[in-house]
């Protein structure tokens, strides 16, 4: 597959074994992570644009912790 | 020229402002340490001492004037001698990102972050080496030579910010921005043993900066000690209203985080997942690390750790999608002109279908959401290895060297990776020395801007655990 893709956008790729791997890595990933019903509610899967994440992140900054008096 | 050489970048301000040492004395000797660091590690891609030279004269001249009427310079740096990674916009100047791929890679304006170092009053040595493309853990380089541990220059430096981490060891410069995309700067602060901070995602702008996978990438800064990393954070941390991507939070004062201590600080230990590759010289080295911090008033936690394994993969499949898109062009252009480990490496992304890439991204708050709430209501640092293996030598991590390669490749960036994907803020300090006197490091993570947190901790192990002096 990643021969051929490679052909159609002109771009070497010298080691679709080790390509493949990590498409496959990351496809198994997403099944696990689905498979886990408590990590993922259904519905909140295509919510997020990068300003979500980074407003997500500042979201979850949280409260300093004992001894932080900043 | 007699004057003491300042053992760190707080002690050089100190003794700049003081005249204990001059500018121009200190980057005369900064150039000697950056002279002999080159022949042992090849840190640098260039070394530019009239510019650095001529820099310090102009710096003498303020830090002159500030003790005649007797204030503090504006520059919280001022005639500190810095060197980063070779991918950050210099104004015009040649930028090489590792790489002799024959493009235009020149920004006409500084990076957002080495500008504010500037303005700060620093000063520059020189360019540092970095894997090409910071497409690499390892510290290689075929185009322009592999950069070399400090520490013994059969081994790896660790990469991708290979140059920061040798040449800060060397004390070549005080301290040193990278980038960190999957390990890129707490691997090689590890390897060397240095205190290397992957911040929050958003944390420090990359305006300006070399990109791999924008979704991902962070800048960080390496030091010799986390007083130090605190000093350059104050300085490049916060928006600069250019990188959409960068918080507009206040910025906390990194600096006084250093004195607060440990103290009631509960310490998360997982059970899965981080220690399972490591050997068992890192795990004792871990367990001091903790006995450390416990001894300080801290409190350890055991817990498990949600979905990390599955965070690595989707890093990958993010990463590497991002990094074929975005070289592309080049490849189509002249990808004959990279190096043939690098441009496998550029061009992986085309094995991974969109579909996967974009559920990979679309995961990450949610499992972000969940790792934060399961993890940090338990504990407020996550104590992990930063590598779970001793420093691999250079031979064994090189082209050609067979099976073991992938194994050890993964292995390098086991501890890491899962934080690039989530953004997480973690932080590694020297944790003593191998039975082969290479450094090891132990990781600490925290919840989205807690670097103040990773301070204090990282000021804690490192005064109840200091290297033995790194003699070249």
């Amino acid at each position: 597959m990643v021969g051929g893709l490679a052909a159609l956008v002109r771009v070497p790729v010298l080691d679709a074994a080790m390509a493949e791997r990590i498409a496959g890595g990351a496809a198994t990933a997403i099944a696990a992570v689905h498979a886990s019903s408590h990590q993922v509610a259904p519905g909140v899967t295509f919510e997020c644009e990068p300003a979500d994440y980074l407003r997500e992140l500042e979201a979850l900054a949280g409260e300093p912790t004992p001894g932080e008096a900043l | 020229m007699s004057a003491t050489y300042p053992a760190s970048l707080l002690d050089a301000v100190e003794a700049l402002r003081s005249g204990a040492i001059s500018a121009q004395q200190l980057a005369l000797q900064t150039l000697e340490r950056a002279r002999r660091a080159q022949e042992r590690t090849n840190c640098f891609l260039s070394i530019e001492a009239e510019n650095l030279l001529r820099s310090a004269e102009r710096a003498d001249l303020v830090l002159a004037e500030t003790r005649r009427r007797g204030v503090a310079p504006l520059g919280a740096l001022q005639g500190v001698p810095l060197a980063h990674k070779d991918m950050f916009g210099r104004g015009g100047a040649l930028v090489r990102y590792g790489s002799k791929v024959a493009l235009d890679r020149s920004t006409p304006q500084s990076a957002t972050a080495t500008a504010r170092l500037e303005q700060a009053g620093a000063l520059e040595v020189g360019a540092l080496n970095m894997a090409e493309f910071a497409l690499g853990a390892t510290g290689h380089n075929a185009a322009y030579g592999d950069c070399r541990n400090a520490w013994n220059p059969d081994y790896i430096s660790g990469g991708s910010s290979s140059g920061s981490g040798a040449a800060v060891a060397c004390g070549a410069a005080f301290a040193s921005l990278g980038s960190d995309t999957g390990g890129s700067v707490r691997i090689p602060a590890s390897a060397n043993g240095l205190v290397g901070l992957k911040p929050t995602y958003g944390l420090i702008p990359r305006t300006g900066s070399m990109k791999l996978a924008p979704s991902i990438d962070v800048i960080g800064p390496m030091a010799r000690t986390a007083a130090d990393l605190a000093a350059i954070l104050q300085v490049v941390a916060g928006g600069d209203g250019v990188d959409a991507n960068a918080s507009l939070r206040p910025v906390p004062d990194y600096r006084r985080a250093i004195e607060q201590g440990v103290s009631g600080l509960r310490i998360g230990v997982p059970a899965n997942y981080f220690f399972d590759v490591a050997s068992d010289e890192i795990r004792e080295a871990m367990d001091r690390a903790l006995d450390t911090l416990l001894a300080a008033g801290a409190r350890r936690v055991d817990l498990s750790v949600p979905a990390v394994a599955e965070m690595s993969e989707l890093s990958r499949a993010i990463v590497y999608s991002e990094a074929t898109a975005l070289h592309a062009p080049w490849l189509r252009a002249c990808g004959d002109q990279y190096t043939p480990q690098v441009r496998v490496r550029a061009s992986t992304g085309l094995a991974i279908p969109a579909a996967v890439y974009l559920e990979a991204l679309h995961l990450r708050i949610p499992l972000l959401r969940h790792f934060v709430e399961a993890v940090f209501s338990q504990c407020d640092v996550l104590l992990t290895p930063t590598l779970p293996i001793s420093v691999p030598r250079r031979d064994e991590t090189d082209v050609g060297a067979g099976a073991a390669l992938w194994q050890i490749l993964s292995r390098l960036v086991h501890c890491t990776a899962p934080f690039n994907y989530l953004g997480l803020p973690a932080i590694t300090v020297p944790a003593g020395l191998d039975a082969r006197g290479l450094p090891m490091g132990a990781q600490y993570v925290a919840r989205p801007y807690a670097e103040t947190t990773l301070l204090r901790v990282a000021a804690e192990q490192q005064r109840a655990m200091p290297l033995p002096p790194l003699v070249l």
